[in-house]
This record gives structure tokens, sequence and C-alpha cells, in this order.
């Protein structure tokens, strides 16, 4: 198990570091108790990782998450989406058991 | 004179540097909002906007103190720190203080953090021993049977009305709820009713001619049960009024019409 990028989400990365001019820098995905189901998930970019850190490589994209937020993200895939009311990263997390309407926030 | 009232609520230390934002996101009052040294109260919901509990929330210089009902506090801090992943948050249980308020002139002594209870200013503060804080305050014990007459007489829910899983809206709590500061658990059904929908029941105050008592029929003037008194004291009562008596004038108490009923909405 671990955690990914669709094709979509990780062409959305590339282009949001170009944009920043931080080419080289990796994804910290996070898990943070609030939001309206409990959980929410909390992505930004980052240098470098710890040494307790779970990485990743998915599509090209290095991905840090520390060890608390991974024991809820574990198999988790980031996907982008794009449609009427709005854009963004979506996560499809399996162990999700509940998912508020705007899709940031998660109970397990 | 100083009165000295025992809340029934024991004390949750709440400290680190992502306290404020953290508990923001777990109550439904906006803490950024907690001015310094002072005190406001929130709630805790379910996922399912379902009210837990009535909390405060004091400031202190060092961080946040959390009040919560001393019969639900082991649960309330086994609940809330579930919610504690990264962040910099520890939550110190002190479940050997006793939370209490002090009323009346003078209330506003060294050490007490400013309120309001039932509609008045008070003081807080905690003890292990509130005869010690009563004999410290210059005051004198407040009755449980006062303290729930005076929270009956200003329409608040307590236990009896909390514990049947009630929303903010149901419970007249809505002022504790801040609709503007952002997500925190079980907000999505508490805004979905609020701009979509009507709550089903909703709390309401009766006076009455005659002391009535918990567990009292509450009828419409056609003689049909709709509910029950759920707190009374002398002449004021609380019960559930449902959604299809709302616009009835007049409500029946034990079989005789009420003086006067109205829906509440405690802040």
């Amino acid at each position: 198990m671990s955690l990914s990028l669709t094709p979509k989400a990780a062409e959305k990365v590339k282009e949001i570091r170009q944009l920043e001019n931080i080419p080289e820098q990796g994804l910290r995905v996070r898990v943070l108790g609030g939001g309206c189901s409990g959980f929410t998930y909390d992505l930004f970019f980052e240098d470098e990782h710890g040494e307790l850190d779970q990485t990743f490589v998915s599509h090209g994209v290095p991905i840090y998450v520390d060890m608390m937020s991974y024991q809820y993200l574990e198999g988790t895939e980031i996907d982008y989406v794009e449609g009427l009311h709005g854009a963004g990263f979506k996560f499809l997390n399996p162990q999700a058991q509940a998912t508020c309407g705007c899709g940031s926030s998660f109970s397990t | 004179m100083i009165r000295l009232a025992d809340l029934h609520e024991t004390l949750v230390e709440i400290r680190g540097d992502e306290a404020r934002s953290w508990l923001n996101g777990q109550l439904t009052c906006n803490v950024h909002a907690l001015p310094p040294g002072g005190s406001m109260r929130g709630l805790r919901l379910t996922k399912n906007g379902r009210i837990l509990a009535v909390v405060r929330v004091l400031d202190r210089p060092d961080g946040l103190d959390l009040l919560v009902p001393r019969d639900r506090a082991e649960e309330l801090v086994a609940d809330l720190d579930r919610y504690i992943i990264m962040e910099d948050v520890e939550l110190h249980p002190r479940f050997e203080e006793r939370a209490y308020a002090l009323l009346g002139e003078g209330h506003a002594q060294e050490g007490t953090i400013p309120g309001e209870l039932f509609g008045q200013p008070v003081s807080f503060a905690t003890s292990p021993d509130l005869d010690a804080a009563c004999a410290r305050h210059g005051a004198t014990r407040l009755t449980d049977d006062e303290l729930e007459t005076l929270r009956i007489e200003a329409g608040e829910p307590g236990a009896a009305e909390l514990s049947r899983g009630l929303l903010p809206q149901e419970a007249g709590l809505k002022a504790l709820v801040s609709f503007t500061k952002g997500c925190y658990l079980g907000q999505e059904p508490v805004v979905m009713l609020e701009h979509r929908g009507r709550a089903p029941k909703r709390l309401a105050r009766f006076r009455t001619a005659e002391p009535t008592h918990a567990g009292a029929p509450l009828t419409l003037p056609s003689g049909e049960a709709i509910g029950e008194i759920t707190s009374a004291a002398g002449p004021f009562a609380l019960a559930l009024v449902p959604r299809r008596a709302e616009e009835e004038p007049s409500l029946f108490v034990d079989g005789k019409r009420a003086l006067e009923w109205r829906f509440v909405d405690a802040g």
C-alpha cells in the first residue's frame, strides 16, 4: 500500500511547481483534526522530508507523509478534478467512511 | 451577596501553539474571537450535528481552559484526543478541579474569568474544594435546586434535554454556533438545516398556573399528545414542541392550559 497521484494530478502538481518556480519540491500531504467530518486534508510543497516521514514518488512527484497522517492516508489516491463547481485535488481514501459535501473533510 | 454555583463541570487544559486553531475546528463557536482573559460557550457536536456537550472556553495566558460536563468528561477528552494528529496541541485533564461560577454583586474577583450564566454576568473559576472556594471568595453556596430554577427560567437546556441528541437549532442554542468561521465537526447538517430546512422540534419554555413536573404530558387543545415536559421548576417548565404545533397559541401542560409559551434561543 502507498499513497499516489493520478497522472492528471501529477501533471497539475508539476504545472503548479513550474508556476511557483519550485520545480524540485515535493508534495507534503497530511491530515489535521477539523473539518465538518472530523479530519481534513492538507497539501503543500516542501523542500525536504524528515527521517520519520514515509516517502513515495508518483509519476515523478515526490510525496512526503508523516507517520501519524499516514495511518489515515494509506492506500489513498489523489486525483485532480474539474467541473461546474470548480476544480481541485480530490482524495480517494479507502479508509474514509464518510466525506463532507466539499470533499475536504472525512471521517473514519 | 456573592453566591457560588457548582457548575458540575470540570477542567481540561489545552496547551500548545496550535491550541486555538485546533479547538476552533472542534467546536461550534469562533474560538479566534475569544477576548484575552474572557470566556465563551460552544458546542461539541457529533459528525451528524447532534449536541454531545455544551462547553465553556476560557482564555488563559498560557493557553485555553475547557470546562466540560463532569459526568461526560472522560468521554469528551477521548473524543477530542482522537482529532489531534500532528498538531502542536496537548490535552491535560484536570478532573480533580470543579468548575464554579460566582454570581451577584462583587462576583468579579482576582483569578476568575468573566462570563455569562443564564443571562447573568458571572465569573468562572475552578477549585478541587468548593467549600474552600466559598471561604476564599466570601460566598455562600447556591444550591443545585436554585441553579436548576435559574436554568429553567432562562429557558436553557440541561442534561434532561441534551441527552435526547438534539441539533443546536432544536435545543435553542443557535447563538453558540458561528455560521461564518469555517469548518468544525458536525457543521454540515447544522448549516443545511439553517439554510434549507426547519427543525422538526424546538425547545420551548412554558409558564403554568401551578407547578408541574418532568414527564407531565404536553397536548394540543384537541387533546392530542405532542410531547412531555422535560424539566420543571415552580411556574416554569421546558419541553420540545414539534413543528406541527408551532403556530398553536395555546398548549396544555398536564391537562391545563399554559399561561404562556414561547420557543427559546438561549445565547
